[in-house]
């Protein structure tokens, strides 16, 4: 590290976060090999524990930590098992020495808050300012930050994923690419082994379980199937340890707690634990009244008190195998991810289902913020050494008359993914229609996660069952659903669009962030002024490079067009216009290339077939043959079109 | 959009479904956001739109069902509500013994006779699924004959309620909703 010398024009170092129930890493790439960053507490792994204090300091990792017995409700910890949920889920109501605002409204539902006297803080901004201090030993050490790609539990529903990345925003990081968790640990391992085959990532971590099956062929990462338990992981080992402890101290289960109680049992259950790891017996001083009370735990009773836990990761196993159609016998090699893999009984367990030793060769612990480091670094260069294709966690569909669920798109579908589907009216007349999005395999829809709830208005009236309305569903790369809804009888489209909510729309987390900038609304013209100007130099540099390329799929006359917009664009740069007529004429240019920006796709698909005919020409004539004439016929249809 | 011209595959009803996957990986190398982040958001948005249309033409290809369904469409005959020939009685009867079958099971679980309902099932689909190439290798000498085309749209219906059947077994297998 002393001998890193700081070179003012290097370009800006892309990070890769792994933000986790209990601790959080922070990695860069350095020679082509992943580093974990030295973080506030000096060491790679940061407790994800925060401490407002009374002052309105905020403190982060150990130094948080310190004040978990002293201050509980003030010292928030594993709030990753509540970012994005609503204040009625279940989760938020286990076990906790939190203090919760109890919600006002339907739209207060939607986000857990939690009372810090005074003031209220969301699981987001808890997370924003675990990242915000990740970020800034990032800083510290490399100088220049670029993106970052931060990872997410597999298992992550949409409101889930969308709260982390507003978190990341908020903390002012680029997001590159919201990363799942055992992806990323199997890309550190497959670069690293450069092996072919089918692998299985288990992943038990502080608060989330996930197990993925994927397929590595040559750089490409295929996701098959992915599975497991939003709400299950080594806190859950702690918990029942404190369970059997409060008991040993005279509680009736379930009884209340005094929040300082609660949280040094569970802080000392989290220590007995660790240290079952290594010895066959753990044991501590109770205090009881005056005096203290002694209760030790071995563990073969802690392994008996945890079964119930691993067989539901047993199950979640079972089924990520079927869903990717293969048995257990055809795993090539078990990846083991998270701190909570490292009890023994755990190992044993995967050892059962999958009947091989699990890989642990990476730290458990570092595996996944090594992966995400490695992503950005690739998609910061954009190289084509790795491909990572994954799915969707969990079905989305549609709430149907009398509450069953229309899915739309099924669980472990290749993402990037879209659908569409037709809904009609119900009633004579009806000008409304209500189209509820949820999320989860469970048929009633009530049992489901919500996503987002609109009504298309203004159908023309009309007898029940003649109109015709179109439901669109979008998932992006990262698993976030956008949905587009419209009428298509009358031949006037109206469109809906849907980005369903976690409960904070755009502009709560822009006054967010205006909030946390020192000097507020300046600091972020200024900010929006450069980022704008990199994009309008972006886009002239990458409209210059297809035109170099691809002028032969424009007539004369678009041509003109795209011409007259590239210099409407270089004097808004030249002259120094503001961020807003910038803007307006880059979103000139990219409806002038926007026909063209198609094309070129169709023609980059076609070269991308055309490649593997060349390579495979001699064995496969006739079928290269069938394949050219559709190219062909696929082709003429694109110019009818 | 056609599938099988999207991915430049010939249109078959046996496919390879090794090199379906292989075509599916070079073109995904080309279209994957994750490929064009840097660039400005109108090629951003033709790659997605690319991607989306390229991953759910493989989507429908790998299933036999859906694979089948899109063959016909390109023979001229769509498999929506409209145009799908009602379910035989004697399907009906078969499906609906079936389910009442497996909610019993589901009353009172017995691992032996749920393995034997998923086994009855899974060999079910498979000769259905004998049943539509050879029926499709018929239908590739004339493409006309609608006695044929009629075959493989019962074909296709009893392959739906067959596949339903199957996944509601297998979600008890796994205990799932």
């Amino acid at each position: 590290m002393l001998l890193d010398i700081f070179d003012p024009k290097a370009p800006p170092k892309p990070i890769g976060i792994d933000l986790g129930t209990t601790n959080s890493v922070v990695a860069a790439v350095r020679d082509g090999i992943p580093h974990a960053l030295v973080n506030c507490d000096g060491g790679s792994t940061l407790p994800s524990v925060v401490h407002y204090s009374q002052h309105g300091t905020v403190l982060v990792g150990r130094a948080a930590a310190a004040h978990a017995q002293s201050e509980p409700q003030r010292t928030l910890a594993s709030v990753k098992r509540l970012i994005g949920r609503g204040a009625d889920d279940p989760q938020t109501h286990k076990l906790s020495a939190y203090r919760f605002v109890a919600p006002k409204s339907e739209e207060d539902r939607r986000v857990v808050r939690f009372d810090l006297g005074g003031r209220t803080v969301t699981p987001l901004e808890v997370s924003a300012e675990i990242l915000k201090s990740l970020k800034q030993s990032a800083l510290e050490q490399l100088q220049k930050v670029g993106g970052a790609v931060v990872t997410v539990p597999a298992y992550f529903d949409d409101a889930q994923r969308q709260a982390t990345k507003d978190a990341a925003r908020l903390a002012g990081l680029e997001v590159l690419r919201l990363l799942n968790e055992p992806t990323a640990a199997a890309l550190a391992y497959g670069l690293e082994s450069k092996q072919n085959g089918t692998f299985v990532v288990y992943d038990l971590g502080g608060g989330t379980f996930d197990v993925t099956v994927l397929e590595l062929h040559d750089g490409v990462f295929q996701v098959k199937s992915t599975g497991g338990d939003s709400a299950l992981g080594g806190d859950d080992m702690d918990r029942l340890i404190a369970e059997q402890m409060l008991q040993a101290l005279g509680f009736q289960s379930g009884a209340a707690v005094a929040p300082e109680l609660a949280s040094f049992i569970l802080g000392t259950a989290r220590e007995l634990k660790h240290q079952l790891t290594t010895s066959p017996t753990a044991a501590v001083e109770l205090p009881q009244g005056a005096g203290t009370i002694h209760y030790s735990l071995s563990r073969d009773e802690f392994e008996r008190l945890i079964d119930p836990l691993l067989q539901r990761t047993g199950k979640a196993c079972r089924r990520a195998l079927h869903d990717a159609g293969c048995d257990a016998s055809a795993i090539d090699g078990v990846i083991l991810v998270g701190g909570a893999t490292r009890v023994p009984s755990v190992r044993n367990c995967v050892k059962e289902i999958f009947g091989k030793m699990p890989l642990t060769d990476i730290d458990p612990d570092l595996v996944v913020a090594y992966g995400a480091a490695l992503q950005a670094q690739f998609i910061s260069e954009a190289s084509d050494e790795v491909l990572l294709l994954d799915v969707l966690p969990l079905s989305l569909g549609v709430e149907t008359m009398g509450g069953a669920v229309d899915r739309i798109l099924p669980r472990n579908t290749t993402i990037p993914a879209g659908a569409v589907a037709t809904f009609t009216t119900y009633a004579d007349n009806q000008t409304g229609f209500d189209i509820h999005v949820v999320q989860g395999e469970r048929e009633l829809a009530k049992d489901c996660r919500s996503l987002a709830r609109f009504t298309l208005k203004n159908i023309p009236p009309m007898p029940a069952g003649l109109a015709r309305l179109e439901v669109k569903f979008h998932v992006d790369e990262n698993s976030l659903l956008a949905v587009t809804a419209r009428e298509l009888t009358t031949g006037n489209e109206q469109t809906v669009e849907v980005k369903p909510s976690h409960g904070l729309d755009d502009e709560t987390v822009e006054r967010m962030l205006i909030e946390a900038l020192d000097h507020g609304e300046d600091d972020l013209m200024a900010r929006r002024l450069a980022e704008t100007k990199v994009e309008g130099q972006r886009v002239l540099l990458a409209t210059n490079k297809a035109l170099a390329a691809d002028a032969d799929l424009l007539t004369a006359e678009q041509l003109t067009t795209v011409r007259a917009a590239i210099g409407g664009l270089q004097k808004a740069l030249a002259q120094n216009s503001s961020p807003g007529e910038i803007q307006n004429n880059i979103d000139a240019l990219d409806a002038a290339t926007h026909d063209w920006a198609g094309r070129r796709m169709d023609r980059a698909i076609a070269g991308a077939i055309a490649g593997r005919q060349v390579a495979s020409v001699e064995e496969q004539v006739a079928h290269a043959a069938g394949v050219e004439a559709h190219l062909q016929a696929h082709a003429s249809q694109g110019k009818a079109h | 959009m056609d599938p099988f011209a999207l991915l430049g595959i010939e249109p078959t009803f046996d496919l390879d479904l090794k090199s379906l996957s292989e075509r599916h990986r070079e073109i995904s190398s080309t279209l994957h956001p994750d490929r064009h982040v840097g660039s400005p958001s109108g090629e951003r948005r033709a790659a997605l739109d690319r991607a989306i249309q390229v991953n759910e033409a493989w989507r429908k290809l790998k299933a036999p069902l859906s694979r089948g369904e899109e063959l016909l469409r390109l023979m001229g005959v769509a498999m929506d509500e409209k145009n799908a020939p009602k379910a035989d009685p004697e399907l009906l009867f078969q499906v609906m013994e079936a389910r009442e079958e497996l909610a019993e099971l589901r009353a009172t679980p017995n691992t032996q006779s749920l393995q034997a309902s998923i086994a009855k099932a899974t060999a079910w689909q498979r000769s259905l699924v004998n049943d539509l190439s050879q029926l499709f290798k018929g239908l590739q000498e004339n493409a006309r004959d609608p006695q044929g085309l009629l075959q493989v749209q019962s074909k296709l219906v009893e392959l739906r309620y067959c596949e339903r059947l199957l996944e509601e077994a297998h979600n008890l297998e796994h205990d799932a909703p």
